[in-house]
């Protein structure tokens, strides 16, 4: 059975921590705004005088980056480092000792930062993004799927970094899982660049991958489902969805598919888990 | 899944451990090689064949030099670590493989690290505590207001655990454990760094929750004082395996049999000899004599003494316990080394 109510401190504490250090938290809200600015003078160059690239058109693009910056805000907060340094440390030790399931615990917590930082950091960006670079809005019932599409790409965005994370067992450090996944964040999701950008077989292998769904998709739902998609969602429109469902639903089957996963390696590298330390 | 009155809380047979430690070669050039040729892996066997258990109600020492297999074995105990071998039942439970049912159960103290959360005050700990454990609201409040009693934390409940001293800390640690009730709890060294009124402080609450509420308990501690107050059989654990297992008393009998006997006499002696014992020295009027408990009693000696000469006080001394314990493991050392 799951008890919400068990895991609602572990939500609370994680908000308190993200807000503990508010020099670090205005900073990284300045670096998010500059991100997007540079982004921004950055892919006008690339269009130039082009109205459209990769079958992107310009416009669809800078909403595209703002949308993005929304749900970078969110979700670059190191999780994965404070659950590496709990193995590194052997105080993942004081979170076995209560009746408690550990991904659980973990999911409880980045709930918590994610939500936070969406709020007061990727808000705020977007927002001024949004006034500053004129963006296209989607239709009412287009925003009701982002929003859901949103929340599923926070729980996407868990479930491989909680995999992911399992690595440190095996590194005995978390920078070098830290890094790939920094690098996973970047590239293989679309939130740098869109995916129809990249060559014909790198394109290919990233649209059958779950990483899409953490950028890219709620992404393209926003934009009305109008770019280009993968395989599994292809196949939904051709059973007679509308884009924007498939897209959703897509997203979805992978998160059906990613619990089993994390959960199975978890089971894994618990039972090797060494808890360092007296 | 119910535990009968008689049985175990805690039970082991043959409970073993191996880790796989990486030896570094020394140096930036030893660093490099093992960077290419992979590292030298040595097995360790942390805990080794071991078999012990803890009754109903009762206060076991588990106590060993540093490194002896005493945290690993209340790591495999409390189900955070899975055994190489062997098996252990927690509440008749296997703790590792139902470790949630047995963890909400047990109780466990760390001297050395804090289950609290730094940035929450005693009183919110509580509070959520009473959530992760899932207690009735009325409940909790009754469990709060009695731990709140019991260690007298009224003073602070309002702090930020991270701003209260050693000894406030570990008994909002001692209060955390508790509240959800448990049959049992795991004291890893809850003494260490104490000033000597704060242990004195600790080991009460032990003894309180002990005879009060039939806790049981394992208890580590490298401070001797805590295991003759609280705990009625030691578990002496060193390199994974145990050398001794039963009450601390017969271990003084065992390992330090011999007494000394310091007499102030009222003439000065030269050349005293005695059946039941040795002079080892005289100084003035004071003679120290030394005698083995298991031979005769500090009485035999006495009244020899006292037949030829006028006593004038007397007292005995024995082996502190820290000393017996030091003695034990060195036993163990020599023994593993062949001496």
């Amino acid at each position: 059975m799951l008890r919400i109510g068990a895991y609602r401190v572990f939500v609370h504490m994680a908000v308190r921590e993200a807000m503990a250090f508010r020099a670090q938290f205005l900073g990284s809200l300045y670096l998010s705004g500059l991100f997007l600015l540079l982004s921004y003078y950055l892919w006008s160059a690339v269009y130039g005088e082009q109205e459209e690239l990769a079958g992107i058109h310009i416009e669809d693009m800078m909403t595209y980056l703002v949308v993005s910056a929304l749900v970078q805000g969110a979700v670059i907060g190191g999780t994965l480092t404070t659950l590496g340094e709990n193995y590194v440390s052997g105080s993942i030790g004081t979170e076995l000792i209560r009746p408690l399931s550990f991904p659980l615990v973990c999911f409880a917590r980045t709930m918590g930062s994610v939500t936070l930082y969406l709020i007061l950091r990727g808000l705020p960006v977007f927002l001024l993004g949004a006034i500053l670079l004129t963006i296209q809005w989607p239709a009412p019932t287009a925003t009701i799927a982002f929003l859901i599409s949103l929340a599923q790409a926070l729980v996407v965005y868990f479930l491989l970094e909680f995999t992911l994370a399992q690595l440190t067992l095996f590194t005995e450090t978390h920078s070098a899982a830290a890094q790939l996944w920094g690098l996973i964040v970047s590239f293989a999701t679309g939130s740098l660049i869109p995916l129809p950008f990249f060559p014909d077989t790198l394109r290919a292998i990233l649209f059958a991958l779950p990483f899409q769904s953490m950028f890219y998709t709620p992404i393209n739902i926003f934009l009305g489902g109008t770019l280009e998609v993968g395989p599994i969602t292809e196949t939904l429109m051709a059973a007679g969805l509308p884009s924007i469902l498939a897209a959703l639903l897509c997203q979805t089957i992978w998160i059906v598919l990613l619990v089993p996963v994390a959960a199975g390696v978890w089971r894994f590298s618990s039972q090797r888990l060494v808890v360092q330390g007296g | 899944m119910a535990v009968k009155s008689d049985e175990c809380v805690l039970s082991a047979v043959d409970l073993t451990r191996e880790f796989i430690v990486h030896k570094i070669r020394p140096g930036l050039f030893g660093a490099i090689r093992g960077l290419l040729g992979g590292r030298e892996k040595k097995r360790v066997l942390a805990v080794d064949r071991i078999s012990f258990s803890v009754g109903k109600g009762e206060i076991v020492g588990l106590i060993g030099p540093n490194g002896a297999g005493k945290s690993t074995t209340i790591k495999m105990a409390s189900g955070i670590l899975k055994p190489s071998s062997g098996s252990i039942r927690t509440f008749g439970l296997d703790p590792f493989q139902e470790r949630i049912a047995v963890a909400r159960r047990y109780g466990v103290v760390f001297g050395q690290r804090s289950q609290l959360w730094w940035s929450l005050s005693a009183r919110e700990t509580f509070l959520a505590l009473a959530e992760v454990y899932e207690l009735e609201p009325r409940e909790a409040r009754q469990e709060t207001a009695y731990l709140i009693e019991a260690l007298g934390l009224g003073d602070f409940l309002d702090t930020p655990v991270r701003q209260l001293s050693l000894g406030q800390r570990v008994r909002c640690d001692i209060a955390a454990a508790l509240i959800h009730r448990p049959e049992f709890l795991f004291l890893d060294e809850p003494t260490v760094g104490l000033d000597v009124t704060a242990k004195a402080q600790v080991r009460s609450y032990i003894e309180h929750f002990n005879r009060d509420r039939g806790v049981s308990a394992l208890l580590t501690s490298h401070d001797m004082v805590d295991v003759e107050r609280l705990c009625s059989r030691v578990l002496v654990i060193d390199n994974g395996r145990f050398l001794y297992e039963g009450p601390l008393e017969p271990l003084r009998d065992r390992f330090a049999p011999e007494r000394q006997l310091v007499l102030d006499l009222e003439e000065s002696v030269e050349g005293l000899e005695l059946r039941t014992a040795e002079v080892i020295g005289v100084d003035g009027l004071r003679v120290e004599i030394r005698f083995d408990s298991r031979a005769c009693s500090a009485m035999d000696v006495l009244g020899e003494v006292a037949a030829n000469h006028t006593v004038v006080d007397f007292s005995v001394k024995e082996l502190p316990i820290d000393e017996v314990i030091a003695r034990l493991y060195q036993d163990g050392t020599d023994a593993r080394e062949g001496r």
